[in-house]
């Protein structure tokens, strides 16, 4: 396949579109998984599925090719939002929406830094955070405790909920599935992902 | 007023005047840095076109003699030739719904408001003067691969060649581009997804389009990056200000036709 | 001097074949050592610029817009017509020829319409091959709809956008030949002078519009297809920047214009609402099929529309021509409401309006049906007008079209001058005195398309071009003569603005050289227009320098042409003492005030070479000889 595919605007499009619904399946995958917070049994069940995917042989690749495609998601908006900056070098004194755009799709840049430095902070606390002194639930649990992080981390989710939000009917767009349905699928999505996310730490910082 | 009513009283000659406050862009040339300008304008009538209005102010500023009048681009005053474009109060074309600025009449403006004008604003579309900017990079889009190749003279029998009422509408609909660039101002991004997705897919949906088919869509979509449009981020207010209605299913259709170009090799 | 139309000799079916073989023919090789000027891109340009540099010419194409897309032929609506018979209903060549010389009154060349009915079939071929996405039947193959009440089907159509598609088809011709390298493009350019070198069009000088220096274009042939000038009236359904510039300035060279006082006048638009109005629209000619046209019986009736019973409505077209009805020819509809308006009759603020009512159709058909037909139609006046015709009746007047009239051409399209070329509306050829529906867009590809591809062969075949460069002094006089007309509106700096000008003298030539004339307007009309011109050499105001973007520069200059035609025009009514076509001469009618042609004296061309401006130009006489049609009185009662 001739390579200007991927320095073209379309493949760069569809590159965004691939790489963002992948993040966005992980994204899913991991809810189910942290879940298990919820369940009340001290963390066992919890733990277990995190031995589970520690020992897990695939783990490693998994990991990998999750990098890969997130590297490229942002190196990709990083281009696009270069090339798109210097499309309009001065901008209209006036603006106003007609369209689509809203503050989501407005902001995508924006939302999509915040989540990089919470990815950034998210794996240093938990992946490669201190777990010599009790098993993966302590540290979740003790890290919550933390009235600063709780704050942040929650407020984080509902960036990335913002960012979804844009993000889900966008990338089905370009692949062509353009209906009302999606875009209620995409909200309704949005919604279970940053509540989902966002809930769980007041679950486990404050409620429990 | 009942619409009735207020034929009756334009019948009589006696619509009201509006009066407003018209901020416009003015740029000497090409490298002249702009700024915006205020003119306030009275007498007004409702149902004069928004570029009639400016003919009236350009000629109040002409009787003045002090500044020369605001150049903008217009011609058939009719939305067709695609000539006409302003970007007024932040949207392309105006607040009119599948019109073009020169279908826009003032009866769709507030008594005594501000009206803010400012030119299609892209990094491939100059600023020449004033309101009028160069759109040339779409010729060059076009140049490079909008057509179906065939000499005059040589084409078969019209009817020899059958297509169905769907497929003549489908096309028609992309066809039906004015080429204003609208769709260019309107994005956040500059893009000309929408302009180009129309052109490629008014001919490679078509028999006569087929055997340049990939070439044209490889070709179309290069030339377009060349030119320094930006990127599709689907906010879809291109299709929000098209004069034509041209929807973004076209731009979706121009993704799936440039992948079936690449995996083709072309 | 007796004008030679070259058209060949032998029967009218043979004429064009024959003459396409004896036009000398210039080796494949050589054509690139040509070069071809073609001032316009509107259908007759744009196809002409793309088929010479197929052929292999290498083509100068120049415009006065931003792309060679946006020409005014883009604008036409309604459709195309060609003599395929796809139908099957009695169509043929020589019925799509007689119904051209018939509609234009009997003044127009047997040769050349005969030639346009049998280009036509292969227009269609073309244009659909370049996927034009013409209106089809459920079968695939290409539907026709009847069109400015013909009797057969023959108008091919893009939904209401024809010109656009047929003018996009052109245009990416064109391109094509940009791309490949044979075409170079000079948009924004306006040609301000024809440039001759030893009785040749050899190139033309054109100020750039956006820098406003000057330019100067040397090639083997102009040619000028920069189409009409009904923006002589100011107000007309022509674009803003349709002018007679370029052919105004080949006449003052010594090209003959034919028939100036022939324009057409389009019965369906929407009245002038107010004195700011900067041009007219026209509502497609279609609307007449279900629409019925009527004013109040009586004068100054203040009525609505709604409460006027039927009784105390006139239907004047219906009464007035029991057997065509709505559907009678444009001039004749055109002129029969304003006799209406006339009488103090017509409707709307101005007086100058009549209804066209779809009321009964709508009862007949139901609202469903109507706005399946019209709808795109009803929501363009809506938008415009602010009202609903669904509810309400429709209020048009006649407005200024299209311009029969042009520079004189020969069988070839060649002017009298040798190496200028005229294509389309700028050319006075096929349409006579008056042109039918759909066939404005026919002729302006034909000519582009399939004429002057053989016809400028042949003249450059027998001509060898010797090497001339810009730096010829006909170049430098040329330039000069430009410069200075510039220079001269810019110093002037009166008090009046160009268009305030152009407005006085539009409403003088709707007034008195418009839908009706008599020879005391005309006269008296002449007169002033030699004042409003003095006026405006004195009075103008231009701002700006030469040596900018300037628009009010540009149409300073175009008023000023439109200023020295308008006599022309006057001069060419005044001296046709008969009624024919567009032109009516109130002088010329019969008891029941229809027009009265005078085939013994008046069938020619009048063909006019200037004198100089305030000189009265010669009349030059092409007569007109039917070999084939019977000139019979047009009759649609």
């Amino acid at each position: 396949m001739p390579s200007k595919l991927f320095s073209s605007p379309i493949g760069k499009k569809m590159g965004m579109a691939l790489t963002g619904l992948i993040l966005y399946g992980f994204l899913i995958g991991h809810l189910l998984g942290n879940l298990l917070l919820l369940k009340g049994d001290g963390g066992q069940a919890f733990n277990a599925y995190a031995e589970f995917l520690i020992n897990h042989p695939l783990l490693i690749p998994a990991e990998l090719f999750l990098v890969v495609v997130f590297l490229l998601h942002v190196y990709l908006a990083i281009s696009v939002t270069r090339e798109n900056r210097r499309a309009r070098p001065v901008g209209y004194q006036a603006t106003q929406s007609v369209g689509g755009r809203n503050f989501a799709s407005y902001t995508m840049i924006y939302s999509g830094i915040i989540v990089l430095v919470f990815l950034v902070l998210h794996l240093k606390t938990f992946k490669y955070g201190d777990k010599a002194e009790g098993t993966l639930y302590d540290l979740v649990s003790a890290t919550f405790q933390q009235t600063g992080y709780l704050v942040w981390y929650v407020i984080a989710m509902l960036v990335l909920g913002v960012h979804l939000w844009h993000a889900f009917q966008s990338a089905f767009q370009t692949l062509s599935v353009r209906s009302d349905k999606i875009r209620s699928l995409g909200l309704i999505l949005c919604l279970i992902l940053a509540l989902g996310f966002g809930f769980l730490p007041v679950y486990l910082g404050i409620l429990k | 007023m009942t619409e009735e009513q207020s034929r009756r009283k334009r019948d009589a000659g006696q619509s009201d005047c509006l009066s407003f406050t018209i901020s416009i862009w003015r740029q000497q040339g090409l490298n002249d840095k702009g700024q915006m300008v205020s003119y306030p304008l009275k007498r007004v009538r409702p149902e004069m076109s928004f570029l009639e209005m400016l003919d009236v102010l350009n000629g109040e500023l002409e009787r003045k003699g002090e500044e020369l009048p605001i150049s903008f681009d217009s011609d058939c005053r009719e939305g067709i030739c695609g000539m006409c474009g302003l970007v007024i109060n932040g949207v392309a074309h105006g607040p009119g719904h599948g019109t073009t600025t020169c279908q826009l009449y003032m009866r769709s403006f507030a008594d005594g408001s501000t009206i803010t004008i400012e030119p299609w604003r892209a990094a491939a579309f100059p600023v020449i003067k004033d309101l009028v900017v160069d759109r040339s990079a779409f010729d060059r889009i076009i140049q490079a691969g909008g057509y179906a190749s065939i000499n005059s003279g040589s084409a078969p029998d019209a009817n020899s060649m059958l297509i169905s009422q769907e497929l003549a509408s489908e096309a028609f609909d992309a066809a039906a581009c004015i080429g204003c660039g609208a769709c260019v101002a309107s994005c956040k991004n500059a893009s000309a997804m929408l302009f180009v997705s129309a052109k490629v897919k008014h001919l490679n949906i078509l028999p006569q389009g087929q055997p340049e088919r990939h070439k044209r869509t490889v070709a179309m979509v290069e030339a377009m990056q060349q030119e320094g449009f930006g990127n599709c981020t689907n906010e879809y207010e291109c299709e929000a200000v098209c004069p034509k209605e041209i929807a973004v299913e076209h731009i979706s259709f121009l993704n799936r036709e440039y992948l079936k170009a690449k995996v083709a090799g072309k | 001097m007796a004008l030679d139309g070259h058209i060949p000799s032998g029967p009218l079916a043979e004429k064009w074949e024959k003459h396409q073989f004896e036009l000398k023919l210039v080796n494949p090789a050589n054509k690139r050592k040509h070069n071809v000027i073609v001032v316009g891109t509107g259908l007759a340009g744009a196809s002409a610029a793309a088929t010479l540099a197929e052929l292999g010419y290498n083509v100068l194409s120049f415009c006065l817009q931003d792309s060679p897309r946006r020409a005014h032929s883009i604008a036409a609506q309604g459709g195309i017509n060609a003599a395929k018979n796809y139908q099957n209903d009695g169509d043929s060549i020589y019925r799509l020829f007689y119904d051209t010389i018939k509609g234009g009154d009997y003044r127009a060349r047997e040769a050349n319409v005969y030639r346009l009915a049998q280009i036509s079939s292969h227009i269609i071929d073309q244009c659909a091959a370049q996927g034009v996405p013409f209106a089809r039947e459920y079968g695939g193959t290409l539907a026709n709809r009847s069109f400015g009440g013909a009797q057969v089907s023959r108008t091919f159509y893009a939904r209401g956008q024809t010109g656009q598609q047929l003018l996009l088809g052109a245009y990416s011709a064109l391109m094509r030949q940009v791309e490949i390298g044979k075409v170079t493009l000079l948009p924004r350019r306006e040609m301000l002078e024809l440039v001759m070198v030893d009785d040749k069009a050899r190139g033309i000088v054109v100020r750039n519009l956006i820098s406003g220096e000057m330019e100067r274009y040397v090639a083997d042939a102009v040619i000028i297809a920069t189409g009409g000038y009904g923006n002589a009236f100011f107000l007309s359904t022509n674009a803003k920047a349709c002018n007679v510039t370029a052919t105004w300035r080949a006449h003052r060279k010594g090209a003959f214009f034919a028939n100036p006082s022939f324009t057409q006048i389009h019965p369906t638009c929407i009245p002038v609402s107010g004195n700011y109005q900067s041009k007219l629209t026209l509502m497609s000619e279609s609307l007449r099929n279900d629409g019925r046209v009527w004013v109040p019986k009586v004068q100054k009736d203040q009525r609505a529309p709604e409460q006027i019973p039927a009784d105390e409505r006139d239907y004047y077209l219906e009464r007035r021509y029991p057997s065509f009805g709505n559907l009678v020819p444009r001039d004749v509809a055109s002129r029969a409401a304003k006799a209406v308006c006339d009488e103090g009759r017509g409707v709307g603020s101005s007086g100058r309006a009549v209804y066209l009512d779809f009321a009964d159709a709508i009862k007949r058909d139901g609202e469903h049906v109507i706005s399946q037909k019209y709808g795109n139609l009803f929501d363009m006046y809506q938008e415009i007008t602010n009202e609903n015709p669904y509810q309400t009746p429709m209020r048009i007047y006649p407005a200024v079209h299209y311009t029969m009239g042009g520079l004189w051409v020969d069988y070839n399209l060649m002017s009298n001058l040798p190496g200028l070329f005229v294509l389309g509306e700028a050319n006075f050829s096929d349409h006579g005195a008056n042109r039918l529906g759909a066939s404005a867009l026919m002729q302006g590809l034909a000519d582009g398309y399939f004429v002057i591809p053989y016809t400028i062969g042949g003249y450059i075949a027998a001509n060898a071009a010797d090497d001339v460069g810009t730096d010829h002094p006909a170049f430098d006089q040329a330039e000069q003569a430009a410069t200075e007309r510039i220079d001269k509106l810019l110093a002037i700096k009166g008090k009046r603005t160009v268009d305030d000008f152009h407005r006085e003298l539009g409403l003088l030539l709707w007034d008195h050289c418009g839908m009706a004339r008599n020879a005391e307007g005309l006269s008296s009309a002449k007169q002033k227009v030699r004042e409003i011109r003095e006026e405006f050499w004195q009075n103008v105001t231009v701002a700006g320098t030469a040596g900018e973007f300037n628009q009010v520069l540009e149409r300073a200059g175009r008023v000023a042409d439109f200023m020295e035609f308008a006599e022309l025009m006057i001069d060419d009514a005044y001296e046709r003492n008969e009624s024919c076509g567009g032109h009516f001469r109130e002088e010329y009618q019969t008891e029941e005030g229809e027009a009265r042609r005078n085939d013994d004296d008046f069938t020619y061309v009048s063909a006019w070479e200037f004198q100089g401006v305030g000189t009265d130009p010669t009349l030059h006489k092409e007569e007109l000889v039917f070999e084939n049609v019977h000139l019979t009185q047009r009759s649609y009662k």
